[in-house]
Formats: C-alpha cells, sequence, structure tokens
C-alpha cells in the first residue's frame, strides 16, 4: 500500500514496515491491524515516521504505536531511539506537554457502593481539582525557591510537603524523581508554572472514575489490587504550561543548534542537537525539571482525589486509595538495551507513547519485579481504559515502548460539528457517566467517536506481544478541561 | 485578509492570507482571540507593548503568536486588535489592545498550548503574505 506516496509493506498481522529511501537512516515500523491502518490515510503521520527516520544517530526503526496520528515533528505514538555518543535530542521528540502521563489509583469500593454517592463525588473531584484552560490553585503557592524544589524531586517533595506516601514513589516510573536543573528553567516557564501544580488543564486531560470491568490475567490483577468491581481513580496531566514554555525555549535553541551542527531536517519542529553536545546537556537538565513539575502535580491531583474520597467516604477509605502506577507518555531518556546483540545505552524518546518494561528490569520497585511494569492505557470518556504489564517483547523490539492511548480520528472541528446538535453530557449521563467540565467546548470535542476503539488499539499491541492485557475498566465519572 | 482552517487530525492548523505583513499579524490575532475566547466580544480596554524579533519574518510571526498565548497564560489578556507600529524584517513593534478574560463573557475554550514550527511558513507573494501554522491544542 501507499501512503502518500510513502511505501509501505506489511509484515504481519500487527507489523508495517516503511521502506528506507531518500535521506532515510533507517527504516519504519508501524504497528497497526489493517483497519488502524487504513485510518492514517490522509493523515500526515506517516511522513512523519519517515522524517524522524532521518535524524543523525537512530538506532532501530523510526517506530509507531497503533494508536498513532499527526503530531507536529515526532508523529504521535512515534518511538526512536538515539545514541549516546553520535545521536541528538530533539525537544519535538518530547513535545510540548512533557511527562505528560497517567497514574491510576484503586480505592476499596465497588461500583455498586460508589454510585448513589457518585454525583457527590464529582463535584466534590471538580472543585478541588482545577480544570480549564488556564487553570490554577490558589492552596498551594508555591515560592520561588519551592518551585526550585518541585523542579529537582519531582513527587518527592510532594510527599515531603505531605501530599501522599513514600509507598506512592515505588509506583511511579523513575521513582517520580529525575534529575532536573531548574538553573536552566526561563523565568517565563517558572511565572506559567507558579500557580497551576495541582491543576488538571483542559484539552484531552482529565480525571475519571472508573470500575474494573473485566480481568484477562487475574493473578497480576490481584497483585495491582485489581479486583472486579472495584473502583479507581485515573489521572492524565502533564507539566502544564511550565513544560510547554520549556519546549517553545529550547526549540529556539534547538533551530540555531541544528544550524550551528549541520543537521538537515526534514520538518524545523524537529530541530535538534548532538547528544554530545551543552545545548543537549541544558535541554535535558530542563526537561527533567518539567517532567519532575509533572510527576508532582499528578502526585498533588492524586492527594486532592484522597481528599474527595474522605470527604464522601470517610478516611478509612480515603487511606486505602493506593497508587496502582504513575508513567510518563511525553519523554526522552536514557536507557540501556539490547541492539543486534550488544548493550548500547540510547536515549530513548518516547511521543505519546508509554515505557512498558518488562518483568526483572533493574528500574523496577521490587513489588513489579516478577509481573513487569504496570502500564496504564486510557480510553475516550464514553468507553473504556486498559491496564497492561510490560514484556520482553517490548524490551526487544520497541526499546520497552508500547502504546499510550486511543489516539484521535476526528479532528477537532469534525468532532464540534458532530456534536453540536447534540446534548453530549446528557447522553454520557444516560449510559451512567457523569460528566464534570470547566467547558462545553472541551467536551465536544472530545466526543467518544473523535477518538479509536482503544480496545483494538490495546489488542495489537497484546497481539504483537509489546504489552499483555490485564484489566478493562469502564468510566462512570468525567472532569474534564 | 482571510483565514481559514485546514485539517488536521488532533491539532489547529490555519492558513492565512493578507495583504501586507502588519495585516497578517492583524488577521492571526482574530485567529487566536477565537481560539481563546469564542465568539464573545473582547473589548478594547487595556493595552499591551510588544516588541518581538526573530531571524526572519516567519520567526517574528511565531514570537508575535507565542507572546498572545503568553500573555493570555499569566494575566488572562485576550486581544481585541493590534497595530503594527515598526516592522524591520526581524523586528515589530505591536500595541496589542483587549481586556483581561471576562468568564461570564468569554466561553472557556480548550487550551492552546503552543505555536509549533511544524509546516510553518510565512511567505510574501505578489499579491500579499500568505501564512500556515499548527497550534497545539
Amino acid at each position: 500500500m501507499v501512503t502518500a506516496q510513502i511505501a509501505v509493506e506489511r509484515i504481519d498481522a500487527y507489523r508495517w514496515r516503511v521502506k528506507r529511501g531518500g535521506g532515510m537512516r533507517t527504516e519504519g515500523l508501524i504497528f497497526a491491524d489493517t483497519e488502524l491502518m487504513h485510518d492514517l490515510e490522509g493523515d500526515q503521520c506517516v511522513q512523519q515516521v519517515v522524517n524522524v527516520a532521518h535524524l543523525p544517530g537512530i538506532v532501530g526503526p523510526s517506530i509507531a504505536m497503533p494508536d498513532i496520528h499527526w503530531g507536529y515533528g515526532f508523529p504521535i505514538g512515534g518511538v526512536a531511539a538515539f545514541d549516546e555518543k553520535e545521536g541528538v535530542i530533539s525537544p519535538g521528540g518530547v513535545g510540548y506537554d512533557i511527562n505528560c502521563g497517567v497514574r491510576l489509583l484503586r480505592s476499596p469500593l465497588t461500583v455498586d457502593e460508589v454510585r448513589p454517592h457518585l454525583a457527590r463525588l464529582m463535584d466534590a473531584l471538580y472543585h478541588s481539582i482545577p480544570s480549564g484552560v488556564g487553570s490554577s490553585r490558589s492552596d498551594v503557592k508555591l515560592s520561588p525557591r519551592e518551585l526550585d524544589r518541585v523542579l529537582e524531586r519531582g513527587a518527592r517533595w510532594t510527599v515531603e510537603h505531605g501530599y501522599g506516601h513514600e509507598r506512592d514513589l515505588e509506583c511511579i516510573e523513575a521513582n517520580g524523581s529525575l534529575p532536573g536543573e531548574p538553573d536552566v528553567v526561563s523565568a517565563r516557564a517558572k511565572k506559567r508554572g507558579a500557580t497551576q501544580l495541582g491543576t488538571v488543564g483542559s484539552g484531552n486531560h482529565f480525571v475519571e472514575v472508573g470500575y474494573v470491568a473485566e480481568l484477562y490475567d487475574e493473578e497480576v490483577a490481584n497483585r495491582l489490587g485489581l479486583r472486579a468491581g472495584g473502583v479507581t481513580f485515573f489521572i492524565h496531566s502533564g507539566s502544564r504550561g511550565l513544560g510547554y514554555q520549556v519546549c517553545d525555549d529550547y526549540l529556539d535553541l534547538m533551530v540555531e543548534a541544528a544550524r550551528k551542527y549541520g543537521i538537515d531536517l526534514p520538518d524545523k519542529q524537529l530541530c535538534c542537537a548532538p547528544l554530545t553536545s551543552p545545548e543537549a546537556a541544558r535541554y535535558l537538565g530542563a526537561m527533567n525539571a518539567a517532567a519532575n513539575y509533572a510527576f508532582a502535580n499528578r502526585q498533588l491531583m492524586a492527594h486532592y482525589v484522597r481528599k474527595a474520597l474522605a470527604k464522601i467516604f470517610g478516611d478509612d477509605v480515603a487511606q486505602q486509595a493506593d497508587l496502582v502506577y504513575d508513567v510518563a507518555h511525553n519523554i526522552a531518556k536514557f536507557e540501556t538495551h539490547e541492539v543486534a546483540g550488544r548493550k548500547r545505552r540510547v536515549c530513548v524518546h518516547r511521543k505519546g507513547a508509554t515505557r512498558a518494561f518488562p518483568p526483572g528490569h533493574p528500574e523496577l520497585a521490587d513489588r513489579f519485579s516478577d509481573i513487569g511494569q504496570p502500564v496504564l492505557i486510557p480510553g475516550d470518556m464514553g468507553r473504556y481504559s486498559f491496564v497492561l504489564v510490560g514484556t520482553p517483547g517490548a524490551f526487544s523490539e520497541t526499546f520497552g515502548s508500547t502504546c499510550h492511548g486511543a489516539g484521535r480520528r476526528m479532528s477537532r472541528h469534525q468532532a464540534k460539528k458532530v456534536a453540536r446538535p447534540r446534548n453530549v453530557p446528557r447522553e454520557l449521563e444516560e449510559r451512567g457517566i457523569l460528566i464534570r467540565a470547566a467547558s462545553r467546548r472541551t467536551v465536544d470535542e472530545e466526543i467518544p467517536e473523535a477518538y479509536k476503539d482503544v480496545q483494538q488499539v490495546v489488542d495489537v499491541v497484546h497481539g504483537a506481544g509489546i504489552g499483555r492485557k490485564v484489566a478493562k475498566l469502564v468510566p462512570i465519572g468525567v472532569v474534564k478541561g | 485578509m482571510t483565514y481559514r482552517f485546514l485539517p488536521h487530525t488532533a491539532d489547529i492548523r490555519v492558513a492565512i492570507e493578507a495583504p501586507g505583513f502588519e495585516q497578517l499579524l492583524a488577521e492571526a490575532t482574530v485567529v487566536v482571540r477565537g481560539l481563546l475566547a469564542g465568539t464573545g466580544r473582547v473589548e478594547e480596554r487595556e493595552e499591551r507593548r510588544l516588541t518581538v524579533r526573530g531571524a526572519d519574518p516567519t520567526e517574528v510571526f511565531l514570537r508575535y503568536l507565542q507572546e498572545l498565548l503568553y500573555l493570555f497564560e499569566t494575566e488572562g489578556f485576550l486581544p481585541a486588535t493590534v497595530d503594527t507600529d515598526r516592522f524591520a524584517g526581524t523586528e515589530a513593534v505591536i500595541r496589542v489592545s483587549g481586556e483581561v478574560s471576562d468568564p461570564a463573557r468569554h466561553e472557556h475554550q480548550p487550551e492552546v498550548k503552543a505555536v509549533t514550527r511544524h509546516g510553518l511558513t510565512v511567505v510574501r507573494g505578489d499579491v500579499g503574505w500568505r501564512a500556515e501554522v499548527v497550534f497545539d491544542v
């Protein structure tokens, strides 16, 4: 098949090869079934897979997950690894919302226990976690010095200040803390981040109440504290305005760096610098600082989820609301992977892709060492989400990565057109899902049919062996921005 | 002057045409105002003075739009009209009139995170200027 004049050939039921040509330094590898692949026609994301393959020092293929869609620079759903000496780092391979990610909490409550109190619970969540564009908190004000500590310490800062438990940190990618350097984060970025810690934001970000509807691996699910009918809380957010500004600041720097180091770019948004350069070191310090802000942001929101639970169901219930896991899906990290039979240290860019480390990986906490890293895959607000675990297949084929969500199939304009004559919150309420939203426009743009069926996406990664299904969660309430 | 939204799966992609660079900025302001405030009227109550610099008109255009997003996020400032006092290829001195967002009159819109460089073009043709830009939302 030919997608926008790019030759793509089928490898098997779940894999497609984008043949190497022109200035590509490697081939592309897309995970998709036939239907998902057809969805990509007319979308520029396959071209973006090709563009990423042009970057210096890329190791292995330019990879796309089955939730791939048209992004800027990298496709959303893109994974690429770069050699630590020959390769580059690109802010466009991470995105504006640095460490956008998801976390999942479980509760001791069943869906039948929550249903009678759901409206009150949703109101409590909506009022305690600010949502919507430019949302800010008046109760968590950070001095410049405290903000720097957040940027250095991430979720650890939050726990140290009473927002959560030490146990939470074991259940966060990188223990919720990367080597962030506040000194290389601009004053503008800090100004944008000063009042936004603990806010969900807008667009596809949300706080979702759901329950475990189906178990695929009961033993692993039970190890994660997930039992049929048990109520869960999904939080999807990132580094807010601080992260957007860090990305903007460093794109400016990387445009210059690409010129300085003579790197040809098929798309200016892919501007980058050699990993050995001072520009890369500065970006890494700033990106990690923004990632820490995002870890702290989700940790703080989890605290307010617990407060809402305490308000409606009592302190005992809130104290038993444990973190299942928290993963980043917009990040670049140095990791060691086996490539062509030898271990290599590479910088893995995941833009709309989730780390999915297998059982036994040394970076995982003991509690996950025999089951693999939990992987959280949110769907749209009307259907379902999934919990998976990482696999050896992901580690050997996709640099320990898998999909991150459903992926859009409908433009925002189209979605609004479809939703305009309808009352989407009421439709969802009739299906047992309560919506609390700062903006009707956001709800309209986020209608379930604007997204691919996440079941289909997850079935591809499960079938391809780059993730393993554990449980399906169904929403009963969603706070949107 | 004109603008139109172009297909994009996840973000907002716009093509803008205007006879001069100053008008191009004015039309881009209309686009950003719509993305931030919807169809609600924005009054000219306050003014912000901006000096934006870039290596070329494309970068000047990009930085102007970035400034509008920054003003909105940090001050809630919505742009109504714009006057370009001076444009010299790599620098523009701009006065933006507008007001601070009023939730009673300005409907919450989905967040615009950034102005991207993906497919960003600002070109001068025979009959004026044309820009194409993708906003990350």
